[in-house]
Parts: C-alpha cells; structure tokens; sequence
C-alpha cells in the first residue's frame, strides 16, 4: 500500500509541469474562442460580415441615409462615434467620454447591465435625450452605481443639454475610462471628433459592398473601409497579448521543459523502482518489447489523469478570468485535440526516452 | 522411446569453476541432479547459462536438442518463457503483491489475465498455499515464501525447473516438505537441477555432479 502510494506520488509529482502548460494553453484557447465567438455571435448566426468605416467628415445624418442608399443595402448600419464632453450634476462635474449610438451598437459590444436599460431603436428614431453611462462614471458623478431617471447636464462644445440617465453598465476590469452612451443623432454630425459606421453585411455579399464603400467613402471622404473582426474586449486580449506573448511564450516554453524534465525523471525513477519486476519478468522469458507495451500503456493512462485535470483547471481559470472580462470561454474539439496531442506528445517523449533504463539493464 | 530420445540437457567445456576438460554433462528427463562445488559467481553463471538467460563464452550447452549459441535471443525468451522455471536461493517475490499476484506476475504478460489467474490458483492448491492467496509476502514464513517462488516457476509445467539452494532458510522438516514437491513434480516429467553448497540436503537427487 504505502510502496502504492509512493509510486503514485512519484508519478503525479513531476506531472506539475504538465498541468502548468496544458493549463495555460486551456486557458488561452479557451478565451480567444470564446473571445471570438462573443465577438461575432451575433451576426455569426445570421451568417453576416461587419465593414467598418472610419469617418470624421460627414456633416449631416442624412449623409448616413444616402451612404446606405448609395450602397442598396436594407441591412443595419452600427453607429458608434466618440466625443469628449463635460456632463455636470448638482454636485459633480466631469470630463467624460461620449459614444453616440445606435440601437445595433450593443450586438458588437458585449455589455451587462447593473440597472435599468440599453438605448433601443425607439431612443434613436426620436433622438431622446437618453444616457447608459458605466458604472464608474455613476460612482464618479454619484457615489452610488443606481442612478436610474437622474437628469444630467451634457456640455457639447459650449451647448449644453439635459439627458436622462435611463441604464448603467458594468465595467469590465481592464476598463479605466469613465463612459456614456446616447443616441449618436441627439449630437449633429458635424460635432463628433470621431465616427465609425459599420455595417452588417451578408457574407456572400461582403466583398461587393466593401468594394463599393471603399469607392464611395474614398470619392467623398477620401477615408478607408476594413472588415471588423474585433470589439474590445478582443482587442483587450490583442493589446494584451501584443505586449506580454513573448513573457507567455516563454511560460508556456519553459514550464513545457519544466514538465518534460521532470516527468523524464519522475518516470525514470518510477522505472528505478520497477527493477526488481522486471529482471523476474526478463528471467522468465518476458520479452522486453512486451515489457515496454504494457508500461508504456500503464504510463499513458496514468499520464491521462494529470492532463484531463490540467484541462479542466484550465477552462475552470478561463471561467473566471471571463469572468472579468465578459467572455464565455469556449473550447472546441480541434483545440481539445490540440492540446491533448501536445500534452501526449511530451509525455510520450518522456516515456521513450526513459526506457533506455529497461533496454541497458542485465539480468543478475 | 530410446534412451537417447529423451535427453533434456547436454553441456559440453563450459569453463564454469572447475569444469574438467572435455566434461560433459548430460540429464535426462524427470531426473533429479544436484550440482555442487561452485562458488556464488559460478552458481549464477551455470543458472544463466543453463536457464538459457545467456549464451555460453565456451563450450556447448544443448537444451531440449536446440544449440543455445546458436538461438537468437526471441528464441531464447521463448524457451525460458515455455520450458524452464527458476527458483532462487532468496526468493524473488515482490512485497507489495499478494501470493496470487506474485505467482501470476509474469505470466500477466503472457496470457489473458483471467487465464493467469486460473493456471495461479491451480498451482497454489497443487502446492498447498490456496487459503493464503491473498496474503502479503512479508505474512508467510520461509517456507512459504519458497513454496510461492515454487509456484511461480512451475505455474506454467515447465520442462527444467533450475533451484539455486532454497535450504539455507529452511527447517529440517521445511526441506522434507519441499523435496516431496520435487519429487512430485519430477514424477509429473520435470527435470530438476539444485544447485547447492553442502551435499547434506541432496538426498532427494538421482546423483550429484560435483564441479
């Protein structure tokens, strides 16, 4: 029992590396899926691509209306323009970021609600002076995330106009920036420092309305058109990623050399205290090819328990970190695949590699 | 069947000890040898070289009519696997398996596990050590832990049962207990081999070859 128990130990111990990498490659595969399908889930499902245009030049909505006729598109147009304004109350006053809004803004941009609601088609179509702010920005001008029907002062470029707050959002964690939402047509056009129009396109029909965007806004605002495949939460991970993937890179390398050496030698030592069983076996004519087989089996399923387990803890550290992120961390099949190969791989390795021992030991 | 049919091994100048000259040993079925005269590295050279663990440096050694030096080492294995079991002078038994599991260890690798299991029990109730099955080795006396080893070689009715001298730890009564085993087993077409230190406990053996 106790000598069991040992070889368990000795076998589970070196297996730390492995539940490292195979935790972290979990985790990171599971957030950037789940990231992605966050991202685009929305229009995923309706089998839809986003073209987003960057423009400062319009002057007058109805510029929006004739971009989308020129296009003959029926399909929506997600407005989201930025703005820095000063919103006042009784006690506060704040420099605050303003994004003018429609109603499809909240299918690219993952947002929960602490109180009240989003702005709806409704706001937009009457212009309300309606406000979502987040929830930073309700403790900066309040004290309190429940500022539901406060009215508020927005001071847009020396006008000023009272909204009312009708929802707060939360943050997610990397988030610094105090925020406000209205609707983007309660500002004129003109106003907006700057603007980016997306639209959400059938996929079949991606490129031509790309090509014809390109040329109209080219013709008339002399700007560009790029496909969106980002809203920020992934551009979070990007930028994240942008300036830590060498330091992961190097995690995931060194606890990957970390794990294969240590499992060598945790399966060298396990061989160590195998000796014994096996010069019986050789004496009574057990061919070392058998011998291997079946300790290669024995290793590998016991090898399976410590990456099954470093799987689930590293989708269970996706959870939570998507947690603070909004995003529902997915782990498809292919990646399952993927970083069990990879977790096999280095195990199988380190078992090649210590039956050297089986094959240079003699028969006493 | 002639005489000459039924010769199991034949060992000619193998330079173990003091092997005379153009000495040749040669045993018969269901015979009883004992061998003396040989020192510890002597003893496990002659083990190896007549369990066909190893080719001989020198000489011939012709097991149940195949030339070992000549066999590749599957053939070998084979061999080992089929027609020989070994009995050690301290008994190799694992202490953290029971009498079945150290019984049935090897030949795991060899059959389906329910068949070890069978051909285990089989043995242990032909050498009495059925109710202790699933005791651990550190529980049997001396005597039994040399009647697991028994079981372990015989397990599979091998054709040469080699025995490095079992009686150092054994009881007088012990060692009665254990050369009636032989004697069973050689009636049954076992040839046996006891390699010993002192003569005294050989009265079982047809003769004594004194190297």
């Amino acid at each position: 029992m106790k000598r069991n128990l040992y070889q368990i130990i000795t076998l589970l111990f070196p297996s730390i590396g492995l539940i490292i990498t195979i935790s972290l490659l979990t985790l990171g595969f599971s957030i950037y899926q789940g990231g992605v399908k966050c991202a685009t889930s929305y229009y995923f499902s309706n089998d839809k691509s986003i073209i987003s245009i960057s423009s400062n030049s319009m002057t007058d909505w109805s510029e929006l209306t004739e971009l989308k006729e020129k296009l003959n598109i029926d399909d929506e147009i997600i407005v989201s323009s930025e703005l820095e304004v000063s919103l006042s109350t009784d006690m506060e006053k704040l420099r605050i970021k303003a994004i003018g809004i429609n109603s499809s803004y909240w299918n690219i941009e993952n947002k929960k609600i602490l109180y009240g609601r989003l702005i709806d088609e409704e706001d937009v179509e009457h212009a309300n002076p309606v406000m979502v702010i987040n929830e930073k920005a309700a403790i900066d001008l309040y004290d309190t995330r429940d500022v539901i029907s406060k009215r508020i002062n927005v001071d847009v470029k020396g006008t000023i106009r009272s909204f009312t707050i009708i929802g707060v959002v939360k943050d997610p964690f990397y988030n610094k920036e105090v925020l406000c939402f209205i609707p983007y047509n309660t500002i004129s056009a003109n106003k907006w420092n700057s603007m980016f129009l997306s639209i959400a396109v059938p996929k079949h029909m991606k490129n031509d309305i790309k090509e014809k965007a390109k040329k109209i806004m080219q013709d008339k605002y002399n700007t560009d058109v790029k496909e969106a495949s980002e809203y920020k939460q992934l551009l979070f991970i990007k930028n994240w990623l942008d300036d830590n993937i060498i330091a992961l890179c190097l995690i995931i390398f060194i606890s990957t050399l970390v794990g294969f050496a240590t499992l060598y030698f945790g399966f060298n030592n396990y061989i160590d205290n195998l000796m014994d069983r096996l010069e019986i076996l050789k004496t009574f004519g057990v061919s070392v090819d058998k011998i291997k087989i079946k300790l290669f089996n024995r290793l590998c399923l016991f090898e399976i328990l410590p990456l099954a387990f470093s799987m689930a803890m590293g989708y269970i550290a996706a959870l939570v970190l998507g947690n603070y992120i909004f995003i529902k961390p997915i782990i498809t099949f292919q990646h399952l695949f993927i970083i069990f190969g990879y977790g096999m791989l280095f195990i199988i390795l380190a078992i090649l590699l210590s039956f050297n021992r089986i094959k240079n030991f003699d028969i006493d | 069947m002639s005489e000459s049919e039924n010769i199991v091994i034949w060992a000619e100048n193998l330079k173990i000890g003091n092997w005379p000259e153009n000495f040749i040993i040669i045993i018969k079925g269901n015979e009883i040898v004992g061998i003396t005269g040989l020192n510890t590295e002597d003893k496990q050279e002659l083990l190896k070289i007549f369990g066909c663990i190893k080719k001989p440096n020198n000489g011939r050694y012709i097991f149940d009519y195949e030339d070992t030096s000549l066999l590749e080492i599957k053939r070998l294995e084979s061999i080992r696997r089929n027609k020989i079991g070994y009995v050690f002078n301290s008994p190799r038994l694992l202490n953290d398996l029971n009498v079945i599991k150290n019984v049935t260890l090897w030949l795991d690798y060899i059959y389906p596990r329910k068949k070890a299991y069978e051909m285990g029990m089989n043995i242990l109730k032909e050498i009495g050590m059925k109710d202790k099955r699933h005791y651990k080795i550190d529980q049997l006396s001396n005597l039994e832990k040399v009647l697991v080893s028994l079981g372990s070689a015989l397990i599979n009715k091998p054709l040469l049962l080699l025995v490095d001298d079992v009686y150092t730890y054994l009881r007088p009564d012990e060692i009665v207990e254990v050369n009636n085993l032989f004697r069973k087993y050689a009636h049954n077409g076992t040839t046996i081999i006891i390699l010993a230190d002192a003569v005294n406990n050989l009265s079982i053996v047809d003769r004594i070859v004194n190297l």
